[in-house]
């Protein structure tokens, strides 16, 4: 049978074809696309697709029918360009097929020949309609600050350190993001939050922050068992940080205050042992040392062995508001042992007492229950053998722990030695008082009178113009001043009063929204103002309000002359409220933000713990923050060969010789490793929690790098599972292709599963393996376009060979993440000069976000409808 | 264990009349109070509406009851409910849709009726068979009735919520028209489902057919909701003053909105719009606060967040509930146990993979199996609730008297996303004319929404109509 012979055409163009195809190509002929399609396409068509996808039958529920006229191409532009990827990758029509599913005539078997020219004539066809679209700047919708940029704005506006929108409800995302005008609605209950929340602001920049009751806050993690240490090992962590005893958690600190850390460990240590030593750690730097020093007098519940459970040990501290990163951990694990044990520094304690002969331990084998009950709270302190025992296999396990005959021998070194929990209880002393931040924001000079008469209309006046991000007239300032006097008339102080006129501002349409004034009755498209561009600038690069210098820019009248914009704009990358960049549009982006809600199953992947997932997490933004700051070529996401990395993850990687809790940048050379397709993060987010998927990981790369989303797939496909089910003895890259075997399947799956195929070295959460089970793992793989690779670093070639379509994507996204509205075909164009400027200014990052400030679509805004 | 809140809610909240020294919560003062809740005990009860949400649909064959009537047998998964045999229905074979046969992809079909003849690309969804987004669709349609509109944009569209349509008439007469919760905290970035916006899948409850509802999943701010933010003991005089000025706030910004509506485009109108109907809903609450100025003091501390366990999440959630049925705060209460396409895993029961994915098992009996473990335990916790509910005094009887609750899924089957044939157990006595203690099977493609017709009318809110639907469910009530 004949199959299509690889060819030089990057099956991805399709996708892009308007960026690919010749502007030349699509002038060629302006004759009616009528007589053209009937001429060119439909013999095509009629002799190699109908037979399936006509009026007899629709395999895959589609048929071509619906499209058979010219004015198709342009109308349904996505499904032809699916039609066109299909034909293009050779993967219809199909060159084999189950026998059954054959059709009467036998498969069709067009030439090479006749391929190419459907293929050309359809892209013409495309790049035709392309070169006829006449770029407009579209509209931005009224957009409301989501959660990440009203916590941003509150805190800059008013000097505060407060979190409101952390309790507003989600903001609903689309095209990827979740800074969308038109999803982010509004309701009455988030009509009710905003009231509270303007309210607990405005107080707070005038009074202080609320007074707390303190309260208790448990960090913990999921139950996870741990390797049990029989010997002391040549090496091993002595700050404990890097090792599956310790718990890592990020924890906000509502107000600046005192705070009781109340550490708790768990598990059994030889008696004669000298007290477990445990490190307090705050934002990866130690705090203090604590001493576990179990009581030895006779035996503890099982016998023979120090008990370490439920001995809370207290450390009070200052720590500022906001989030922090808290860990607790077991320091010098294997040190302190008595002498028989053979470690280092040995205990100077008496010799244990001889183990008193006891009857063989009642190891209480609990059944999972049908149904199971959550763990009492307090059940590892009261009954360490109670607890239901979840099914571990060989790492130990709940139940493990009464698990072994201690008349047998010493007691082992370790049994489940670790951090069971930390409470958080606090604040005490909580700093009382507005902040010298606030008051240097909300009055104007330093000894400022508040008696003048003109005081409250001279705070109001600064606050308006920066709350509002624009120049707001008398008219706006005396109702708010009116508010003021209200109060004033009403026996309440002057900052009561200013309280009540700031909470109006907070909940104002004004602030709440940012709303872009209409272009004149008689224009079509009009400039937006230039605090209209300072705000977009300003919302898009740090997620926040303009920032005096920028206001002050757009009050001059300055902002649009491009050096200024320029200059602007690099200096808002190179401030550190960039950094919201890598946390929000990158974040969304690459996904990573499920860093924060993904579950790996722990008992297949018990490295992973809080510490790697903060980890991991932080590594993508790093480096992406490196590629911003730096200003370095977007390439460098695909292929950099350095990344950024602590101990901890640098340990997980295989990499040596990175000591401590800092990241830093380290050379990548001779690893697997290199670019963002080989982050951690990247690579757990694109897995399932117990195994991983090529097809998530081959839909990943298509959609966020090569930007060629696959459609949705159809429903009642049969699941990888069946096919798993039926060959349990075959690989899973053996059952990805008896899977894609079925036509339906076949036609996305042949672009995804290479693509994650090649990246089957890395499990489920991103460590390098070279079996799945007992399968070794074979990562090469070949591309519909023929293109072959041997595994990762081949694969990661290809993807980079293909930096062209990457930069259109990486365009598109970033445009969608700026603008807050999906694209348009009339934003293609926009695309297309963002892509060919990038590649004239070596892919710098700068050059992608200084031409998307210049670009029609963020610098005008099309006349609505009224 | 791990709960957040150090502290349990306890079984009985209390009511304070008129001139309690209570101070009024911040966002109290706005709503209209609880002298109804002092009076239920003096009064006849009145009825209540409860939703139930499980996501990713069950096992079926599993869940169907054995026999008919008032002799059937609890299934596997129902076993949790057989203690309130007396107290509920099991209804099958109700659905949204006419079920499909299901199809071979390999197989050379017959040929259908071409596509082309329902006008290709412009065919409506439900024509399409094996149209993507049984999720996002399952979770809109369920309380709607009505398809979502297929788009990841500003248009989102389905159709007003049996429970909105409820508590719309319910306005004014409790503190909250209704309450909307979940226990899925999960972020939802993107198109969550084949072509849908993340919202369909998010919420099951819809004001009106283009404003969903988001639900509240933090138990801290459900609490607030119910009874305020503020320090209790604050002056009162202060307190009074602080909602006075709230209303002029109010008045100003309402002023503005509505100045800048003559300005702006369509899109941006409609964004205002949403802006003045927030707005108008706090203002009203004011008005009604001010002519009602009993105070419920809940006799409880405030949760402190989102407890880590699911199963102890779920149960804050289910005793604020409860709390809020007693205190008649509102009568209309939805909870999604999970979002539909929920992604949780189950570690506690040794159920360690994802929910969604496990439910496209294709017949592999490991993932029925661990569907059905929690399709169990999803029906276990749910007991909790009920046992509650019965347990607690209300009027001449107890809150499951004067309540319906729904407990389902608007897929029957998830490994095929089948909206017909969905499980539904309806909790409660509905104020006494249910019949309950019975299974009731009705013919595959019978509609749910006659369920919710016949659910209405209970609630003193009849309808002629809803979604196409206009008859009722005569088998499951008396007289």
């Amino acid at each position: 049978m004949h199959r299509p012979s690889p060819r030089l055409t990057v099956i991805f163009s399709a996708i892009f074809a308007w960026l690919a195809v010749p502007v030349a190509f699509a002038q060629t002929d302006a004759a009616s696309a009528g007589d053209h399609y009937q001429r060119e396409l439909r013999p095509f068509l009629a002799k190699n697709c109908f037979v399936c996808h006509g009026a007899e039958r629709q395999s895959g529920d589609f048929t071509l029918l619906p499209f058979d006229k010219s004015s198709s191409l342009s109308q349904d532009r996505e499904d032809w360009k699916q039609i066109l990827q299909m034909i293009e990758t050779g993967e219809m029509p199909p060159s084999d097929l189950p026998a059954k599913s054959i059709p009467p005539g036998g498969l069709p078997n067009p030439t090479e020949a006749e391929r190419q020219q459907a293929i050309q004539w359809i892209k013409g066809e495309f790049a035709r309609a392309d070169a006829a679209i006449k770029p407009i700047a579209g509209r931005v919708t009224a957009r409301r600050l989501n959660r990440v940029e009203y916590n941003n704005t509150i805190q800059e506006l008013l000097g505060i350190k407060l979190w409101p929108a952390d309790d507003f409800p989600q903001d609903d995302a689309s095209h990827g993001f979740d800074n969308i005008a038109d999803s982010l609605s509004m309701s009455p209950v988030l009509m009710e939050k905003y009231m509270i929340a303007a309210e607990r602001a405005a107080r707070m920049a005038l009074f202080g922050p609320e007074r707390l009751h303190p309260a208790t806050k448990k960090l913990e993690q999921l139950e996870r068992d741990v390797l049990n240490r029989t010997e002391v090992p040549k090496e091993y962590d002595v700050t404990g940080l890097n090792n599956d005893r310790s718990l890592h958690a990020m924890h906000r600190f509502p107000v600046d205050g005192e705070y009781l850390f109340r550490v708790t460990s768990r598990g059994f240590r030889p008696l004669g042992s000298n007290p477990l030593e445990l490190g307090l750690w705050l934002d990866g730097k130690m705090v203090t040392e604590l001493q576990v020093d179990p009581k030895e007098d006779g035996p503890s519940l099982l016998g023979g062995r120090q008990d370490l459970f439920g001995k809370p040990q207290e450390f009070r501290m200052f720590v500022p508001a906001g989030d922090h990163w808290v860990a607790a951990t077991v320091l010098r694990m294997f040190e302190g042992l008595p002498p028989m044990y053979n470690g280092p520094n040995p205990s100077k304690r008496n010799p244990p007492p001889p183990v008193p002969e006891t009857p063989a331990p009642v190891v209480v084998e609990v059944p999972a229950p049908a149904v199971a009950t959550p763990l009492p709270e307090n059940a590892a302190v009261a009954a360490a053998g109670d607890a239901p025992a979840p099914a571990v296999g060989a790492r130990g396990g709940r139940g493990g722990r009464g698990g072994r005959n201690r008349n047998a021998g010493p007691a082992p070194i370790d049994t489940q030695i670790g951090i069971d929990y930390v409470d958080i209880v606090g604040p005490y002393k909580q700093v009382q008082g507005p902040s010298a931040e606030s008051i240097r924001k909300l009055f104007p000079r330093e000894n400022f009178d508040r008696n003048a008469s003109r005081a409250a209309n001279e705070v109001l006046s600064t606050f308006l113009h920066r709350a509002f991000r624009r120049p707001v007239t008398r008219a706006e300032i005396a109702k708010y001043v009116g508010l003021y006097t209200m109060v004033r008339k009403a026996g309440d102080s002057f900052e009561e009063g200013l309280a009540v006129a700031i909470q109006a501002v907070l909940v104002s349409p004004d602030f709440l929204y940012r709303i872009e004034r209409e272009p004149a009755a008689k224009s079509i498209e009009a400039p937006i103002t230039e605090h209209e561009l300072a705000t977009r600038l300003s919302y898009f690069l740090w997620s926040s309000m303009p920032d005096d210098e920028l206001l002050a820019a757009a009050d001059r009248g300055m902002l649009r002359k491009p050096d200024v914009l320029e200059n602007q704009v690099r200096r808002m990358l190179r401030s550190p409220k960039s950094v919201s960049l890598a946390k929000n549009f990158a974040g969304q982006w690459l996904q990573i933000r499920k860093m924060e809600s993904v579950t790996p199953d722990f008992n297949l992947f018990p490295d992973f713990d809080g510490y790697l997932r903060m980890s991991m997490l932080q590594e993508t933004e790093l480096f992406f923050d490196h590629i911003v700051r730096e200003d370095r070529s977007i390439t460098e996401f695909l292929d950099a060969n350095y990344s950024f990395l602590n101990e901890r993850l640098a340990g997980f990687y295989g990499i040596p010789g990175v000591k401590g809790t800092e990241f830093r940048k380290v050379e990548l050379k001779g690893t697997p490793r290199g670019g963002i397709v080989t982050h951690a993060s990247v690579l757990t987010v694109s897995s399932y929690a117990t195994r991983t998927s090529p097809v998530l990981r081959g839909k990943w790369i298509l959609d966020n790098i090569l930007n060629a989303p696959p459609p949705a797939p159809p429903d009642n496909v049969p699941a990888l599972e069946d096919t798993i089910k039926g060959n349990p003895a075959a690989s899973l890259r053996d059952q990805l292709a008896m899977h894609r075997k079925n036509p339906s399947c076949a036609s996305c799956h042949s672009r995804m599963d290479p693509l994650g195929v090649g990246l089957e070295n890395f499990d489920a959460i991103g460590a390098w393996r070279t079996l799945d089970g007992r399968m070794p793992i074979d990562a090469s793989g070949k591309l519909p376009d023929g293109r072959s690779f041997s595994g990762p670093d081949e694969l990661r070639g290809i993807i980079t060979a293909d930096r062209g379509e990457f930069a259109a994507c990486l365009a598109e996204k970033m445009l969608i993440y700026a603008l807050g509205r999906g694209l348009e075909a009339h934003d293609r164009p926009t695309v297309k000069e963002l892509t060919s400027k990038l590649e004239k200014n070596d892919y710098r990052f700068s050059a992608l976000v200084i031409e998307i400030a210049k670009s029609l679509p963020f610098q005008k805004r099309t006349r609505g409808k009224p | 264990m791990n709960i957040i809140t150090q502290k349990h809610l306890p079984r009985r909240t209390f009511l304070k009349g008129l001139g309690a020294t209570l101070a009024l919560p911040m966002l109290d003062a706005m709503v209209p109070a609880m002298a109804r809740g002092a009076q239920l005990a003096a009064s006849k009860a009145p009825n209540r509406l409860g939703f139930a949400y499980i996501p990713n649909g069950v096992t079926m064959a599993s869940w169907a009851p054995a026999g008919e009537g008032s002799a059937f047998g609890f299934s596997r998964i129902l076993k949790p409910f057989e203690a309130y045999r007396n107290d509920l229905m099991v209804l099958s074979g109700l659905g949204h849709e006419i079920p499909r046969p299901p199809r071979d992809p390999d197989a050379v079909e017959a040929p259908p009726a071409p596509k082309a003849a329902t006008g290709g690309k412009g065919a409506p969804e439900e024509l399409i068979p094996g149209n993507p987004g049984g999720h996002a669709t399952a979770g809109s349609l369920y309380l709607t009735g009505v398809r979502p509109k297929k788009t990841i944009g500003m248009d989102v569209q389905s159709g007003t919520s049996v429970d909105q349509v409820v508590a719309a008439a319910m306005g004014g007469k409790t503190r909250l028209p209704s309450l909307e919760l979940s226990c899925d905290d999960t972020r939802s970035v993107g198109n969550c489902d084949g072509g849908y916006s993340c919202v369909y899948n998010n919420t099951i409850c819809w004001r009106n057919p283009s404003s969903p509802l988001p639900p509240e999943t933090n138990p801290r701010m459900v609490f607030e909701r119910l009874f305020g933010t503020e320090d209790f003991g604050m002056d009162p005089q202060v307190r009074a003053r602080r909602v006075q000025y709230r209303s002029s706030i109010l008045d100003l910004v309402g002023e503005r909105a509505r100045g800048l509506m003559g300005t702006l485009g369509a899109s941006d109108k409609r964004k205002v719009d949403e802006y003045l109907h927030g707005v108008r809903e706090i203002e009203k609450r004011i008005q009604a606060a001010e002519r009602d100025q009993t105070q419920i003091d809940p006799g409880i501390d405030k949760p402190a967040g989102i407890p880590v366990q699911f199963a102890e999440h779920l149960k804050l959630m289910f005793d604020l509930q409860v709390m809020a049925w007693q205190g008649d705060l509102t009568r209309v209460m939805t909870l999604m146990i999970g979002r539909e396409g929920s992604l949780r895993t189950y570690p506690e029961i040794g159920v360690p993979d994802s929910h969604h994915p496990l439910t496209h098992h294709r017949n592999n009996p490991a993932f029925i199996e661990k569907v059905t473990q929690i399709n169990c335990y999803h029906a276990q916790l749910f007991t909790y609730f009920i046992d509650k509910l019965k347990n607690t005094p209300d009027g001449d009887g107890s809150l499951l008297d004067h309540s319906m609750v729904v407990y389902g899924s608007g897929i029957s089957e998830g490994n095929t996303h089948a909206h017909s044939d969905l499980p539904t157990v309806v909790f409660g006595h509905g104020g006494g004319r249910l019949k309950t203690g019975q299974h009731v099977r009705y013919p595959i493609g019978t509609p749910m929404n006659r369920l919710f017709l016949t659910m209405m009318d209970r609630m003193g809110v009849p309808q002629e109509n809803f979604s196409g639907t206009t008859e009722m469910l005569s088998e499951i009530v008396t007289g």
